[in-house]
């Protein structure tokens, strides 16, 4: 037999972000019950609004499947005695509820302690409304919210007050009990529908049911309105709205009974900053600005509100006040920021502590600038270090300006914004926009060579600052998000095909930092040196790279990141070939033939065998491909020449003895291996690769 | 309904429902909470329930009375029960209606928005209550004061009267805002947003606000020596608005800032610690 199970936690409002993760938490932590029971179901769906989650189970099981177990009893040599079952196993057998057993069912295991007496049983079939009473609380208290609070006289703690307990088994209630309270079979209805008590039936008709109620449990169903209601209401302006807006699941989870509305706003607030037009709508009105097909902002948002059905346009209009409201206030920073040149604010930033050990910003604006302007030299871009520099020495200037202070977000793009009113070009002002680029994995990334400059100075200026103190990130405990702007490193480098020496420019980073704190220089690179390279790993493997080209590719060299990426791509392209799997094992045999081996030098006159000759005149042939494309960065190339030596290698082992007794010979061997050792080790250390013998075709 | 009527009909709303009502704090505070009826009675196991009006004095906020939204000085209207009961949300929509907010004609939420005073050792869990998108109450579960759980738990609703006084009468600055039947809230209180504000950001004098952050610690920790809790507390609400003042006039140096706070917290810990003693003996 089969039930329909629904279990329902009535709660006040829950943070909207941590939702899905409390539902979908208590779905598999129930499905694991079910499981460790050995009861099945035919589904089982989790749901949730913002003040309820819960299960809807379909087709449980009633009872779990009987299974029979092994118990095993005393030592087999006291468990009889002349073929009659002794005390101890009397006594065994009495504990366990078993006299009368038949002794011939009994029989002998060994395990690690010996040889025991053991014997079957029927593990009795619990049924599942047993199970879940008592399995339940526990459950329901395991899912827990990041912030769990106590309330009343000190209930809890939980993810918020509870109110109520639906447990349902098809038509009855299941006896549950959890924090105090008693389940039964009355919901509610949406708060502004009465917030009043719904008798629950059958469980599987608890969602229409609910519907009626004006609560639409499953955040399928709410996403699916919102997407409707939102592109019915951009559709009637001529807009578009974006079914993947990263505000869409925020809305799903803010309402038991979302409906989109649309407000607009005046038109002189196109004229602000479209950067903070935007931000103030999303950040504070969790709203939705509107652009026409033609990507242009349109003076239309869309915000979701959480009613039964209604005339919405009243609320609307309340929106838009508040909105309009906002924006005002907006314009008013803006036009307070605009009062103000922004190398006016430059000095503002004395006030303004980056780090108690680590000065304020218009020190580490300093800092910045002697970076930049070492990375313009190790770049090749020196003509243009006297712009560079002045827009490196406004770049932090916004973090004085009453704009950022309300929407920090948009720190660098207001000052980009506000460096329009100095002198300075325009390939400039983009640089200090862009220079917290990129925020995310795939970008953007700064749009032009001095944004790339900017960006890695101020990266690289944070990292090795706060490593020098010793603020590393540990664990999942990364405070000043220097992971983050490792890979931001790491991606622009990639990103932009940017040669850099990190090694080189982490020391520099280092030394501007002696003149406020002592600064243990080999200690602080050696860490640096780890962290980038640990950047430079995940970042690769982001990027498709796997794990064992990453460590050879970086085993050898790790400090220009760019060039590791080209190795990698390279290898990724070429490893699926045969030449170079041969070669990839042979360089592997190479490797551990010559480890303890000393250096030695190749005598052309000590050349014996033909393979051998074979081997050497092939390498010498090989050796000039693969350095004129090596030199270029064809690293493509240069692999396919090295790769050519995988048949005279073969040929080489599989006749010449390497270990021979004549010692000359023997080193001039290991000479010969060494040499082709040693230039291919200048791409990767190719015994890293995981690879298998190839057949050749 | 005018801005004094609100307040009027708000504290007849919890006075019929069992709240103390006292009068605003006589010292500068920033919020509600650092009323004494507040930051002291919550850390008892006694119950208690109360209300009251406190302006909140924010210097950094001042904005000349030049900003239609804010201010260097407004007012909370700040209620305290305890324990929190289990219908409390609903008592407060009640609230809302009974100041003639038709609820079915708005969009009322209550999303995640917790509350720390990291200088008292408080947090508490709860939400910014949103009336068609504007916060109008912080509502919070005060989880711990002064370092220590809170046993029963606390609950505070901390209205914005400005913020509601715009909603209802629909104006689109606080100055406009109706105060009583004849009067703005721009005609009694501007006058004293642009002379404070100009005084927090250029006026007050430095040197002098930061002997007295010397004095007044020095004070609070010769009062705690003496048992003298609450004069030894409002010598911490002193620091506390020094503080402020420095901040405002942007000369809390750099690595001072975490400094101060520390030293504040200190004080307010003893103030805190002394009293939750004396309410067990």
């Amino acid at each position: 037999m089969r039930h329909d199970f629904l279990l329902e936690v009535l709660l006040e409002e829950m943070p909207a972000p941590e939702i899905p993760g409390i539902m979908r938490e208590f779905a598999a932590k129930f499905e694991q019950l079910l499981a460790d029971h050995r009861l099945e179901a035919e589904s089982v769906e989790g749901f949730a609004t913002s003040r309820r989650f819960g299960l809807l189970v379909k087709g449980l099981e009633a009872e779990q499947k009987a299974v029979e177990a092994e118990v095993v009893g005393p030592p087999w040599k006291v468990a009889f005695a002349d073929g009659a079952p002794a005390p101890a196993l009397l006594g065994f057998l009495k504990r366990e509820g078993l006299e009368g057993f038949p002794p011939e069912q009994v029989y002998r295991i060994e395990n690690e302690r010996g040889e025991y007496a053991a014997l079957k049983r029927q593990v009795p079939a619990r049924s599942a409304t047993a199970i879940l009473t008592e399995a339940l609380p526990g459950l329901l208290q395991a899912v827990r919210a990041r912030k769990p609070m106590a309330w009343g006289d000190g209930a809890g703690p939980y993810i918020r007050p509870l109110h109520g307990l639906v447990a349902r088994l098809d038509g009855a209630d299941l006896p549950l009990t959890f924090l105090g309270l008693a389940a039964g079979a009355a919901s509610r209805s949406h708060r502004h529908h009465g917030n009043a008590p719904v008798p629950v039936g059958a469980p599987a008709d608890y969602p229409a049911l609910l519907q009626g109620h004006h609560v639409l449990v499953l955040p399928g169903a709410r996403r699916l309105k919102i997407l409707e209601e939102a592109a019915g209401l951009a559709a009637s302006v001529n807009g578009k709205f974006d079914p993947h807006d990263p505000l869409l699941d925020e809305w799903v989870y803010l309402a038991e009974h979302p409906i989109v509305v649309m407000g607009r706003f005046a038109d002189r607030f196109l004229q602000l900053p479209e950067e903070i037009l935007v931000s103030a709508l999303r950040g504070h009105q969790k709203a939705v600005p509107l652009r026409g097909m033609d990507g242009k902002l349109l003076p239309r948002f869309l915000a979701v509100i959480d009613k039964p059905p209604c005339d919405a346009g009243g609320i609307a209009k309340g929106i838009e006040w508040v909105v309009e409201a906002r924006l005002t206030d907006a314009s008013f920073f803006v036009t307070h920021d605009r009062a103000v040149k922004l190398s006016e604010r430059v000095h503002q930033l004395q006030q303004l502590s980056y780090h108690p050990r680590l000065g304020n910003f218009l020190q580490k604006t300093g800092r910045i600038m002697e970076l930049a302007e070492y990375l313009a030299h190790q770049t090749g871009r020196k003509e243009e270090i006297p712009e560079l520099l002045r827009a490196a020495k406004l770049m932090k200037a916004d973090l004085a300006s009453a704009t950022v202070a309300e929407f920090p977000t948009l720190q660098g793009k207001i000052g980009g914004l506000l460096a329009a009113g100095e002198d300075l070009s325009r390939e400039a002002c983009e640089a200090i926009y862009d220079h917290y680029l990129p925020e995310g994995s795939d970008g953007p990334y700064p749009r032009n060579p001095m944004g790339i400059l900017l960006a890695l100075a101020d990266k690289m200026e944070a990292i090795a600052s706060l490593f020098a103190i010793e603020e590393l990130p540990t664990g999942s405990s990364d405070p000043y998000a220097l992971r983050r702007q490792g890979n931001g490193m790491m991606e622009i480098l990639i990103e932009k095909g940017q040669d850099l020496d990190l090694d080189l420019a982490a020391t520099k980073a280092l030394q501007l930092l002696s003149g406020i704190l002592p600064v243990d220089q080999e200690r602080s690179l050696a860490a640096l040196r780890q962290f980038f390279r640990e950047r430079l790993t995940f970042v690769l493997q982001r990027r498709g790279v796997p794990e064992d080209t990453v460590r050879a590719v970086l085993e050898v060299r790790a400090c220009n990141p760019y060039d590791a990426f080209l190795r990698a791509q390279a290898i990724r392209q070429y490893r699926e070939e045969g030449e170079f799997i041969n070669f990839s094992l042979a360089f592997k045999r190479i490797r551990n033939m010559i480890k303890e081996a000393q250096t030695h030098e190749i005598d052309t006159a000590l050349l014996s065998e033909a393979e051998e000759h074979a081997l050497y005149e092939a390498f010498i042939q090989a050796k000039g491909a693969f350095l004129a494309a090596f030199t270029e960065r064809n690293y493509a190339d240069a692999l396919k020449a090295m790769a050519a030596l995988s048949g005279p290698l073969e040929s080489f082992f599989g006749n010449v003895l390497v270990l021979t007794d004549n010692a000359r010979i023997k080193n001039n061997r290991l000479a010969l291996l060494q040499a082709i050792y040693r230039e291919f080790l200048k791409v990767a250390q190719f015994s890293h690769l995981v690879v298998e013998k190839a057949q050749y075709r | 309904m005018n801005l004094q009527k609100i307040i009027l009909s708000l504290s007849g709303f919890w006075e019929e429902r069992g709240c103390l009502i006292v009068q605003p704090y006589d010292l500068e505070v920033g919020a509600g909470t650092l009323h004494p009826e507040t930051f002291f009675r919550i850390l008892t196991d006694r119950p208690y329930q109360v209300a009251y009006v406190q302006p909140s004095r924010r210097p950094a906020d001042g904005r000349y009375g030049e900003n239609p939204f804010r201010l260097m000085k407004h007012l909370q209207f700040q209620v305290i029960l305890k324990p929190s009961p289990l219908e409390v949300q609903e008592l407060y929509l009640q609230s809302l209606r009974h100041i003639g907010i038709d609820l079915d004609q708005h969009d009322l939420r209550f999303e995640e928005d917790n509350w720390e005073a990291p200088t008292l050792g408080a947090w508490g869990v709860g939400w910014q209550v949103l009336l068609d998108g504007m916060e109008i109450t912080q509502f919070t579960y005060m989880q711990q004061a002064g370092g220590m759980d809170c046993r029963p738990v606390p609950v505070e609703l901390t209205y914005g009267l400005e913020r509601i006084a715009m909603f209802i009468n629909q104006v689109p600055s606080v100055y406009d805002t109706p105060y009583s039947s004849t009067l703005t809230y721009g005609q009694v209180r501007l006058w004293e947003e642009q002379e404070i504000s100009k005084y927090y950001f250029e006026v007050a004098d430095v040197a002098e606000t930061a002997r007295q952050f010397d004095f007044y610690e020095a004070e609070s920790e010769r009062c705690l020596g003496e048992k003298l809790l609450l004069p030894a507390y409002e010598c911490v609400l002193k620091l506390s608005h020094l503080f402020n003042i420095l901040d405002a006039r942007g000369s809390v140096s750099t690595t001072n800032r975490t400094n101060l706070i520390q030293r504040i917290r200190h004080l307010a810990f003893q103030c805190a610690l002394g009293y939750a003693e004396r309410g067990k003996a």
